[in-house]
C-alpha cells in the first residue's frame, strides 16, 4: 500500500533546544496511526509541521504526495486538523462556524455538505446552537465536522480525548473508526492514552524527547512484546530502554 | 476570494462585539450632539447680540453689525473634529484590536490555517472588514450630521459636498489607527499590551507631540482649532519644525477645518499648499500603518495561538 505520509529527517530547533530531532517515518494510506509520547515529547510540534502550521528547521515531509514546505497549500487542501482544546467562535452557531470553514476550503454552496457531515456525526440536533452554549463533546463533534467537511485524505488529531467524559471518548472512538472504514480517511492521532491506541490504531510510533524511538504496526508490537501483559507495559518498556 | 470570506465572517463577528457596538453608538451620538451644541452656541451668541443691539436701539444708539452673521454654516459640526480625534480614534483602535485578537481568543487559529488560506488573505480579509465597519459608521455619522445640520441651519449643495469630503478624510485618518490596533492585536502575546501600544501611539500623536509645541500654540491640546501664534523663540521654533510632521492629529484638525471651510477663525491662516502637505502626511501615516500590518502578519505564528488575557 502506498505511503500517504513520508517524513524524512524532520528537525525543529528553538535556538539550542531540539524539539524534534531528525525523525523519519512513513504512514500507509488507510492506517490509523497513534503517535505516542509523554507530555512535551514533541508530538504537537510534529503535527504542527505536518499540517504546515510550522516550518521545520531541517528535513521535510510529504503529505498526500505534496511537500509540506514547497506545496503547503496543496497539503492543506488534503488534510483535516483537530487541535487540542477546541473553542471556535462562541457567538456563532455550530452551523455558522461550519459554513465559514467550508467556504474557506472552497465549498461555495456548503449547505448540503454541512448537513451530510452533521448527520454522519449525529450532530444535526445542535446545528443551530451557539458554540458558547455547547458542551465539550458537542464542540468536539463540530471540530471534527470542520476537519472533514472538505473530504480530506488525512485527518490529524491532537489529543482528541482531552477533557472528554468516558461517554464522549467512546463516541469519538466510534466516529474515528467509521471515518477510517467508511470514508477511507487516514488518521494520525497524537495521544498519551494507551487505551485509545489499542482500540483504534493499526500502527504506532513512540516519540521521546524529540526522537522517534519506535515505529511498527500494533500487531507486530504486540507480538514483539508478547511477554508484557498490557500496552502500557510495552510503552514503558520502550521508553525505559531509551531512558536507561 | 478567501479574503472576502474572512472579511464577511469578521463583519458578522464585529457587529456582535458589544464594546465595538457601544463605541459606534457613542460616536453616532456625538455626531448628533456636535451639531446641536454647535447650533446652540451660535444661537445663544446671536441672542446675546440681539438683546444688546435692541438695548442700544432703545437708547437711541445705532447697533453695530453682528460679528456672527458671517460664521460658516458648517461651523455647527466643528466639534466633530475633536470627537473624531478622540472618540473616533479610540473606536478605530478597539475595532482593529478586537479583530486582531479574536481568532486567538476563540482558539481557532490552528484550525483556520489548516485550511487552504495564507497569511496575506487573512490580513486582507481583516483589513477589509474593519474598513467596511468603519466606513459604514462614518457614513451613518455623516447622515446624522447632514440631517441635523440641515434641520438647524441652511446648508448648500457645496456644504454637503464639504461634509462628505470631511467624513472621507476622517476615514483615511482613522483607518490607520484601526490597522494599528489590528497589527498589535495579531502579534502581542498579552491582550492588554496589544491594546495599550496603539493607545500609547494615539496619545503621543494626539496630546504629547502637540504639547511639545504648546508654547507656540498654547491651546492646541484643548481647543481643536486655533490659529498658530507667532513665536520668536528659536529653540521652540526648531522643536516645532522637528515635531510638527508627526503631529498627525493637529494636521487632521487643521485640514478638517479647511475642508469644512470653517474660515480663518477656526483653521488659522493656512494656505491650500500647507493643507495639501498635511493631507499627504496623513496619507503617509495610513500607509505606514499598512506597512506595520504587513510586518505584523509576517511575525504572526499560527502554530502559537496562546493569548494571555
Amino acid at each position: 500500500m502506498e505511503n500517504i505520509i513520508e517524513v524524512k529527517n524532520l528537525t525543529k530547533k528553538y535556538e539550542d533546544f531540539k524539539a524534534i530531532d531528525n525523525i523519519s517515518f512513513n504512514i500507509k494510506k488507510g492506517e490509523i496511526f497513534g503517535f505516542l509520547g509523554h507530555n512535551g515529547a514533541g508530538k504537537t510540534t510534529t503535527i504542527n509541521m505536518l499540517t504546515t502550521l510550522l516550518s521545520p528547521t531541517n528535513g521535510t515531509a510529504k503529505v498526500a504526495g505534496f511537500d509540506i514546505i514547497k506545496d503547503g497549500m496543496e497539503v492543506r487542501k488534503r488534510i483535516g486538523y483537530l487541535p487540542e482544546n477546541i473553542q471556535l467562535y462562541d457567538t456563532l452557531t455550530a452551523y455558522e462556524n461550519l459554513e465559514y470553514f467550508a467556504k474557506l476550503s472552497g465549498i461555495e454552496e456548503p449547505q448540503e455538505k454541512i448537513k451530510e457531515v452533521l448527520t454522519f456525526l449525529d450532530a444535526i440536533s445542535f446545528q443551530n446552537k451557539k458554540i458558547g452554549e455547547c458542551s465539550k463533546g458537542m464542540r468536539q463533534k463540530i471540530g471534527i465536522a470542520q476537519a472533514i467537511i472538505h473530504n480530506p485524505l488525512v485527518l490529524f488529531l491532537d489529543e482528541p480525548t482531552s477533557g472528554l467524559d468516558p461517554f464522549g471518548v467512546k463516541q469519538l472512538r466510534e466516529i474515528l473508526l467509521r471515518l477510517n472504514k467508511e470514508k477511507g480517511i487516514t488518521i494520525f492521532v497524537n495521544t498519551h492514552l494507551l487505551s485509545e491506541v489499542t482500540q483504534i490504531c493499526s500502527s504506532i510510533g513512540v516519540l521521546n524527547h524529540g526522537k522517534l524511538i519506535y515505529q511498527d504496526s500494533l500487531k507486530n508490537t504486540l507480538k514483539k512484546f508478547k511477554n508484557e501483559e498490557s500496552l502500557e507495559k510495552i510503552y514503558l518498556s520502550i521508553e525505559g530502554k531509551e531512558n536507561a | 476570494m478567501r479574503s472576502l470570506i474572512i472579511a464577511r465572517q469578521e463583519i458578522k463577528l464585529l457587529t456582535k462585539e458589544k464594546t465595538v457596538v457601544l463605541l459606534i453608538i457613542i460616536l453616532l451620538g456625538l455626531a448628533l450632539t456636535s451639531t446641536f451644541i454647535g447650533w446652540l452656541s451660535q444661537h445663544n451668541i446671536q441672542q446675546v447680540y440681539d438683546v444688546a443691539s435692541a438695548q442700544l436701539v432703545s437708547e437711541g444708539k445705532s447697533a453695530p453689525p453682528s460679528p456672527f452673521t458671517n460664521f460658516p454654516d458648517l461651523s455647527v459640526v466643528k466639534n466633530m473634529l475633536i470627537y473624531i480625534v478622540i472618540c473616533g480614534a479610540l473606536l478605530a483602535i478597539a475595532l482593529g484590536h478586537s479583530s486582531g485578537v479574536r481568532d486567538r481568543k476563540a482558539g481557532s487559529v490552528k484550525m483556520l490555517f489548516s485550511h487552504p488560506i495564507n497569511k496575506r488573505d487573512f490580513l486582507l480579509g481583516k483589513i477589509l472588514a474593519i474598513s467596511f465597519v468603519l466606513f459604514l459608521t462614518l457614513l451613518v455619522a455623516f447622515c446624522v450630521s447632514a440631517m441635523s445640520s440641515a434641520i438647524l441651519v441652511k446648508l448648500t449643495g457645496i456644504d454637503f459636498l464639504r461634509l462628505i469630503g470631511f467624513y472621507l478624510f476622517s476615514f483615511v485618518y482613522l483607518i490607520g489607527f484601526a490597522i494599528l490596533g489590528l497589527s498589535f492585536g495579531l502579534i502581542m502575546k498579552n491582550e492588554a499590551v496589544g491594546l495599550l501600544i496603539p493607545i500609547i501611539i494615539w496619545l503621543s500623536i494626539t496630546f504629547v507631540l502637540p504639547g511639545f509645541t504648546s508654547s507656540l500654540y498654547p491651546t492646541a491640546s484643548l481647543n481643536p482649532i486655533l490659529p498658530i501664534t507667532e513665536s520668536h523663540t528659536p529653540t521652540l521654533d526648531l522643536l516645532h519644525s522637528i515635531v510638527n510632521p508627526f503631529s498627525i492629529a493637529e494636521h487632521y484638525k487643521q485640514s478638517g477645518a479647511y475642508i469644512l471651510n470653517l474660515g480663518d477663525s477656526f483653521s488659522g491662516n493656512i494656505s491650500l499648499e500647507t493643507n495639501l502637505i498635511y493631507m499627504s502626511l496623513i496619507l503617509l501615516w495610513t500607509l505606514i500603518c499598512i506597512l506595520i500590518s504587513f510586518i505584523a502578519i509576517n511575525k504572526f505564528n499560527p502554530a502559537n495561538e496562546e493569548l494571555n488575557e
